[in-house]
């Protein structure tokens, strides 16, 4: 078995308790007595994709099926890995050491573009051929999905096929057409084309790009009558009725998350303009009061967690927050166990929500205005009024909290200087509002975070369109920031920007994007997310080795009417209503929240009346 | 009252660290629902204790945990209610009330047993060679400086039988909470780039003595 020649390498490594598997919770089946493998990959280590929500949901559906085992596999460690390619040990499964080569099916969950070396990697070191056309009939199939797969293009060399959408139902579909197709001997390229014609699928294979000469996209035409011009994506329309796992994997080691996590709602009425997930998750629906407070019964009972954290795009936009909070915490008083809400908007119903959480256990707020100025907030339609915040920031001051953290964007469509002094300018005014509360009031000890990230354009954004910054643009940003941040009490944080550059290449590329990914692998790229694996040095030079630059990715303004390489894929939101918004930016005009106006976003259109409940209210 | 339980920890329970066993009793602790003391503060956590941090890699026959409770549990329910919700590789075997002023294991604690085997070495004249020396100065890695260690007088007692190719050590060396000599450091010594199993067998108290009494007297 591949454990014992993977136990002498451990005491050599960091952290070995993240190859070894065996956690509570964990599923275990006979692999020999399987009709479908499936290696769940996540290409980053294993603290994070085990903090990872969607894995934990698609794992418990899996495993639902009688003769499906799915088993994790997670990106080795630089130290490991090293070891493993020494001792030409393979890429292996937690929960059977098997060699992921062995499975029927090799999924990667895509959450970054930033990930995309170790998915690579990840291929090489389980010793399957990385190109798709490169892999024959013995070979596992490759699949993806996540929000990346939303722009597959970059990866379309690698992986036979994409799920699009919510994953629940669509996963359950691959695994049994699979099931079926292989019984009856089908080929791989059989079952891909018959695939091709189901909602949410992607077949890269069956399409071929072309460009003018110039270098610009031009299309992506099917090759084949089974491919489909457009994929719509999958959709679970009632998350009450969407399966949610009752027992989660309780990691040995410390993860990132490492709670309970209740998923809310998905989707998000609120349509800032520069958010992705906001646009690609539409509609919003939610999980009712009863559903949560069964689901969070069982998954204390079965983990021993101490701690539920409420998890959605925006938790303060949840219809009955103040019910649901009471509600948990009445449910779990004797249990000793608290509430933490993530991802607080600032103008959510803080109040006596707020008052809640901190009677069990105290977290720093968060509040992202993203932008400095009222101006440029209403040009992301990030409309919250400074005002709010500070109210809210007095009111949670007052009440004993001393930590508050802002996350800001730089970058922006249309940001000026004035847009950026703003920025410092809040900060400072937070502060302010602490100095304000009387002293034997007020928890002693303020800490102020603010954080700016560099503003990445998004597919299916209304700022899909635009450029990034340029990275000398983006450094003189963040040292005219340093220059301004030295107040009292504020710690200013700011991301890599290089980093960021890349992101904008890939996350709206196309597939000429493949060959230079497969170069950053070779030449050594991974984990490039994490500051001290990332070589830029070795990015640059893998886009000259093929012929191409970034500043030409990253830097683009695409025509409004030219075609997109992402055009194929259907998330449901029109192009129109994204133009329309693009528009209304320009003009810095809000669109106020889907619950209040419903702004045609096309999703009703798509999916049928009913389906996006607020438009549906009205 | 307080719990003392003896348990094992092996299989691919030997690689998390005595932070994460920490972590993963208070889970089984809640999972089980038991009658368990908490502190009280913002993170109320179970009053839990160890004998002894067992380094990562070595598996253990012979760990002791001690935990404080706030209502009535008979040993037999404890054992079987932890052993109903432990991941496998961790094993209770044996649990025993005792009052809250009864001394904690941890004060106790003098000696550890342990049985490695060395595979492919025989290392019986490297163990007649240790045990003859006065001195035995090891490198010892320390807060990212290396310092030279005496480990002489931190062993007790040490056995080599040849089985087959490989070497089997009986080991007996200092544990206590000021002075504990990782196993790894004398096998390390006498077998440089060496493949170790290692197993603790015993905890032992002051002389040889055994901690506490299993049984009440």
């Amino acid at each position: 078995m591949l454990y014992d020649r993977i136990a002498p390498l451990l005491p050599r490594v960091q952290k070995p308790a993240r190859y070894t598997g065996g956690e509570v919770n964990m599923v275990v089946k006979d692999p020999a007595k399987m009709d479908v493998r499936f290696a769940f990959c996540f290409a980053d280590t294993y603290e994070v994709g085990m903090s990872h929500l969607g894995m934990k949901i698609l794992y418990h559906i899996l495993n639902k099926e009688e003769k499906v085992y799915c088993e994790r596999v997670f990106a080795p460690w630089v130290d490991m890995e090293a070891l493993m390619r020494e001792n030409g040990i393979p890429l292996f499964s937690l929960e059977t050491f098997s060699p992921v080569r062995e499975f029927d099916l090799v999924g990667f969950t895509l959450q970054y573009e930033m990930s995309y070396t170790n998915v690579l990697n990840m291929l090489e070191l389980a010793g399957i051929p990385k190109l798709a056309a490169e892999r024959g009939e013995e070979e596992p199939l490759v699949v993806a999905g996540g929000p990346c797969a939303f722009n597959p293009e970059p990866l379309c060399d690698f992986i036979d096929l994409f799920m699009v959408g919510d994953g629940e139902e669509q996963i359950l579909d691959l695994v049994r057409q699979y099931d079926a197709f292989r019984k009856q001997g089908a080929t791989k390229e059989q079952f891909l084309l018959h695939m091709a014609g189901r909602q949410g699928f992607y077949i890269p294979r069956f399409y071929r790009d072309s460009y003018d000469e110039a270098g610009g996209f031009l299309a992506l035409t099917p090759t084949r009558p089974e491919a489909p011009a457009t994929i719509l994506k999958a959709f679970v329309p009632d998350m009450d009725a969407a399966d949610y796992p009752d027992r989660f994997i309780v990691p040995f080691t410390e993860t990132v998350f490492d709670r309970v996590s209740l998923e809310i709602a998905r989707g998000c009425t609120r349509g800032c303009r520069f958010c992705q997930a906001g646009m690609l998750y539409r509609p919003q629906r939610e999980r009712s009061l009863e559903t949560l407070k069964r689901q969070a019964a069982a998954l204390i009972a079965s983990t021993g967690y101490e701690e539920i954290s409420l998890s959605a795009l925006s938790t303060g936009d949840y219809s009955c927050l103040p019910e649901l909070v009471r509600g948990l915490m009445e449910q779990h008083k004797k249990d000793r166990v608290s509430v933490s809400l993530p991802s607080l908007r600032i103008d959510s119903v803080l109040g006596e929500t707020l008052e809640e959480t901190r009677q069990v256990k105290k977290t720093s707020l968060t509040f992202a205005p993203e932008a400095g100025s009222q101006r440029l907030r209403d040009v992301i339609n990030k409309g919250v009024q400074e005002e709010q915040l500070l109210d809210n920031v007095s009111d949670a001051f007052a009440k004993g909290w001393n930590g508050v953290k802002l996350y800001f964007m730089i970058g922006l469509p249309t940001e000026t200087e004035e847009d950026l002094l703003g920025i410092p300018a809040l900060a400072k005014k937070v502060t302010e509002r602490y100095f304000a509360v009387p002293k034997e009031q007020r928890q002693r000890g303020l800490r102020v975070t603010c954080s700016a990230s560099s503003f990445v354009p998004k597919p299916f954004t209304p700022f899909q369109w635009e450029p990034q910054n340029s990275l000398q643009q983006l450094m003189d940003k963040q040292r005219f920031l340093r220059e301004h941040f030295r107040i009292r009490g504020v710690e200013f944080n700011w991301h890599e920007p290089h980093l960021s550059f890349l992101e904008a290449a890939f996350a709206r590329g196309d597939r000429r994007l493949g060959k230079v990914l497969l170069r950053a692998q070779e030449l050594g790229c991974r984990f490039d997310g994490w500051n001290d694996c990332f070589r830029f040095d070795l990015w640059m030079q893998a886009f000259a080795d093929c012929g191409l630059s970034c500043e030409s990715y990253a830097y683009k303004r695409f025509d409004l009417d030219a075609p997109l390489p992402w055009d194929h894929i259907d998330c449901g939101v029109s192009k129109a209503f994204l133009r329309r918004e693009w528009e209304k930016a320009q003009r810095a005009e809000l669109s106020p929240d889907c619950r209040l106006h419903c702004h045609g976003c096309g999703i009703q259109a798509k999916f049928g009346k009913g389906v996006c409940p607020v438009a549906h209210a009205r | 009252m307080r719990m003392l339980a003896e348990f094992q920890k092996t299989d691919r329970c030997i690689w998390f660290s005595h932070l994460d066993l920490q972590r993963t009793m208070q889970r089984a602790l809640r999972r089980a629902q038991l009658p368990i003391a908490y502190s009280q503060g913002f993170n109320p956590h179970a009053e839990l204790s160890f004998a002894s941090a067992l380094p990562v890699g070595v598996s253990s026959l012979c760990e002791i945990l001690d935990v404080r409770l706030d209502g009535e549990l008979a040993p037999e329910a404890f054992v079987q209610a932890m052993n109903g919700v432990l991941p496998r590789g961790l094993r209770i075997c044996a649990a025993r009330l005792v009052e809250d002023r009864f001394p904690a294991p941890m004060a106790k604690m003098a000696q550890a047993g342990y049985e490695a085997l060395a595979f492919g070495a025989d290392l019986r004249q490297a163990a007649r060679d240790f045990l003859a020396s006065q001195r035995f100065e090891v490198e010892k890695p320390s807060k990212g400086k290396v310092r030279q260690l005496d480990i002489r007088p931190m062993v007790q007692a040490l056995d080599v039988e040849l089985q087959g190719e490989d070497s089997r050590l009986t080991l007996l060396v200092t544990c206590t909470n000021a002075d504990n000599l990782k196993p790894e450091l004398l096998l390390e010594a006498l077998c440089p780039g060496g493949r170790f199993q290692v197993t603790r067998t015993r905890l032992l108290a002051q002389g040889g003595a055994p901690l506490f009494a299993w049984t009440e007297a």
